[in-house]
């Protein structure tokens, strides 16, 4: 996890730099797209980004024997996903059920 | 460096390493109390009429370049090259600083238009997810004079090492948390 290369330092400064570009040209270029495909390209992006920076600045290793650093990030990165994905969930289907009746009529319709 | 050395290294990192994994569940809280009020504008203007896109780029090549440096002080700092070293951590403190400059210039900019935090849900997740990572970001600076210091004086020299490289990782893990906040905060608003 200490040891640099000059070289990985340089190829994940240059890879990090060319998906941010990527990421805000989608937007910009593509905001009229539709938005599930943008989300999706957005979100590839991010994730690519993390692992980019995991690799070369954290310098995280995937077949190391015994790397707890690495079982940690991805315990994590688990528990991130419960925290974030089960509010979202969770506040939807609130909103779902607190609906006013002129709510619940609109709702309706528009299936 | 001696096998103990190495031992109580990979210790203290191992410790460090365990503090950003609990630090990134906070964020991960603040990311999802955003996610779930960023409809809350109670009236007052959205994600969308408040942010501009070419703005968050040139903040997130900064943040991105001083993650850089900060690899390369690490790199000079194993090397024995002190010169390089100093030079790129003082390169890194001021990448930080014209970070947090921008962001201090935003925050400025909407708390004079009445948009602060008080405002709306929306803007108190706002101003709570991004103030916190820029909090982070001031304490790393005021890390940086400290152990500047400690590494120009002569003696303990591994520990002071050790710090360094806690240090970098917790640099590197506040570069990780922006690339979310760019992400769903930022880019998201123009897309949802």
């Amino acid at each position: 996890m200490t040891h640099h290369s000059l070289l990985g330092l340089c190829t994940g400064y240059g890879a990090s730099l060319v998906l941010t570009a990527l990421a805000f040209a989608t937007v910009v270029l593509g905001a009229d797209g539709p938005t599930a495909v943008l989300v999706t390209k957005v979100c590839i992006l991010a994730a690519a980004q993390l692992v980019v920076q995991a690799r070369y600045f954290l310098h995280l290793g995937f077949s190391e024997r015994g790397d707890w650093n690495t079982a940690v990030f991805a315990y994590t990165f688990l528990m991130v996903l419960v925290v974030g994905v089960g509010s979202l969930w969770i506040m939807n289907n609130l909103a779902y059920n607190m609906m006013t009746p002129q709510e619940t009529d609109s709702y309706m319709l528009k299936r | 460096m001696t096998h103990a050395h190495t031992l109580k290294d990979n210790r203290t990192l191992f410790g460090f390493w365990l503090y950003l994994m609990s630090d990134c569940l906070i964020f991960a809280s603040l990311f999802a109390t955003y996610a779930v009020l960023r409809s809350a504008t109670y009236g007052a203007p959205g994600a969308r009429e408040l942010f501009s896109l070419e703005f968050v780029f040139l903040e997130t090549v900064i943040l991105l370049s001083s993650s850089f440096t900060m690899g390369l002080t690490v790199y000079f700092a194993h090397k024995g090259k002190r010169a390089l070293m100093f030079g790129l951590l003082a390169l890194t403190f001021c990448l930080g600083t014209a970070f947090i400059a921008l962001e201090v210039s935003e925050f400025s900019h909407l708390i004079q238009e009445g948009l602060s935090w008080e405002r709306s849900a929306f803007l108190s997740a706002f101003f709570t997810l991004v103030g916190t990572h820029g909090l982070h970001v001031l304490c790393g600076l005021i890390w940086m004079i400290v152990l500047a210091i400690q590494l120009a004086l002569p003696r303990y020299h591994e520990i002071v090492m050790r710090r360094l490289i806690c240090l970098s990782l917790f640099w590197h893990f506040l570069d990780i948390i922006w690339i979310g906040i760019f992400t769903f905060v930022y880019l998201f608003s123009f897309i949802v």
